[in-house]
């Protein structure tokens, strides 16, 4: 019997009687059930009054608008991307959770990228992000491509895979509305050649605490690309940074260059 | 309430199965009841979302990164008891596989979860490395290292499938 057979039994051996009961683990788990609800209402309490302050100190250091502008602008400009968001009924999240179950998700991860192709795409991405250290990992895979990108508030990564699907590219991305926990359908543009890119709301990982943002790229030759950015270095699994890496406008940039460079 | 009696069965049925795999990782029983315990806690609050064809699989992922975490933050094995138990917990039990677990204790923490994972589990690298949050890459790399101390720990002549 070799070492890994050996290890194939592991489990199965004698077990001490427990001394955890399932009322111990109840207590605990609604303990942490209230403090997590407490702490998302501190947390939405915390958000609308900083962009309350946020907008009414913008006001406050704006010069007096000339008497012929109708339209100073707004307080607080967002940079988001003016993606529209696919047209279907938003879904309903589960319980008490903010998050629905992905469904449709795209096959990829399974196929090598090549070498030059991934050179290119670093070097793009570095022309994104001209302020911010990208770092290329030390150990590279084809099929899981995976950088660093950082700045003075701690790294995050991005990481791209590649897979192949059937039908058109709308037919694909269809399919992958629900393709993360988001309740919430994504935004989507469609280029001239007929590429579509679908991109995601931002979701928490519950176990690392960390964030994520997904991006999927379907190309008329019938590959797609998962693009995910995350607050977590390459070889952390808890969060290393507050924020995402990329501002959605950055991210999003990344889809016309994966069409561009494959 | 539907929600508890779902969850009461499933820890029913999976409490002993998540103290044996951290057993496996950690080798302490003491330390496997408490990380099993906490990821038991941690899917209660996640119940709702969870679907229950990939309960067994987040516990198991909590449990691995539980204990990931503990070694990470060289964790204190010391911990104050309000009241002694009733019994042993803390490595006293029988254990016919002690050759096993002390060889496995030689190798290093997250090498230790990617052989759990892939062997005792015998989870694909591509779900091992979704599971350590890792590039398959480097669930490869883990395994191959993890195998070779482990084999010399162990004492057995090398004699073994690959670690892909």
């Amino acid at each position: 019997m070799n070492i890994e057979d050996e290890l194939r039994g592991a489990l199965d051996v004698p077990v001490p009687p427990p001394s955890t009961t399932l009322d111990d683990v109840l207590k605990r788990g609604r303990r942490r059930v209230l403090t997590q609800r407490a702490g998302a209402m501190l947390g939405v309490a915390a958000v609308v009054a900083g962009i309350g302050f946020g907008a009414m100190t913008i006001n406050l250091r704006k010069p007096p608008a000339p008497a012929d502008d109708v339209d100073y602008g707004p307080a607080v400009v967002l940079h988001d991307v003016e993606w529209p968001r696919v047209q279907v009924a938003r879904r309903t999240p589960v319980g008490s959770e903010s998050a629905c179950a992905p469904a449709g998700e795209p096959n990829v991860g399974q196929d090598p990228q090549g070498a030059e192709r991934l050179s290119a795409w670093f070097t793009r991405l570095q022309g994104v992000v001209p302020e911010m250290q990208v770092t290329a990992p030390e150990q590279r895979n084809d099929f899981n491509y995976q950088v660093e990108v950082g700045d003075n508030l701690g790294p995050g990564k991005v990481r791209r895979e590649r897979g192949f699907f059937d039908g058109s590219p709308l037919e694909a991305a269809n399919a992958a509305v629900w393709a993360t926990g988001s309740c919430e359908p994504p935004q989507r543009m469609t280029d001239a050649n007929g590429a579509v890119y679908q991109l995601y709301d931002v979701r928490p990982d519950p176990e690392s605490g960390a964030i994520s943002q997904t991006l999927y790229v379907f190309l008329p030759d019938r590959k797609v690309f998962r693009v995910q950015q995350l607050n977590l270095g390459l070889t952390s699994t808890r969060s290393t940074r507050p924020s995402l890496p990329l501002t959605q406008e950055q991210f999003a940039k990344l889809g016309p260059i994966i069409a561009e460079v494959g | 309430m539907r929600r508890d009696e779902e969850f009461s069965e499933f820890f029913t049925s999976r409490f002993d199965w998540a103290r044996r795999t951290a057993y496996a990782l950690c080798g302490d029983w003491s330390e496997a009841e408490e990380i099993a315990q906490n990821a038991f806690v941690k899917a209660y609050a996640k119940w709702p979302s969870i679907r229950r064809e990939t309960a067994e699989g987040y516990v198991r992922t909590i449990v691995t990164r539980v204990f990931l975490d503990s070694r990470r933050r060289g964790r204190d094995r010391e911990r104050p008891v309000a009241d002694l138990p009733e019994y042993g917990v803390g490595g006293g039990f029988s254990d016919p596989d002690a050759k096993l677990n002390a060889a496995l204790q030689q190798v290093a923490p997250k090498q230790r979860a990617a052989l759990v994972l892939r062997f005792v589990h015998d989870l694909s690298i591509e779900q091992t490395a979704a599971e350590l949050g890792c590039s398959v890459g480097n669930v490869k790399s883990q395994t191959a290292r993890g195998l070779a101390t482990l084999r010399e720990a162990y004492g057995e002549p090398v004699n073994s499938e690959s670690a892909s």
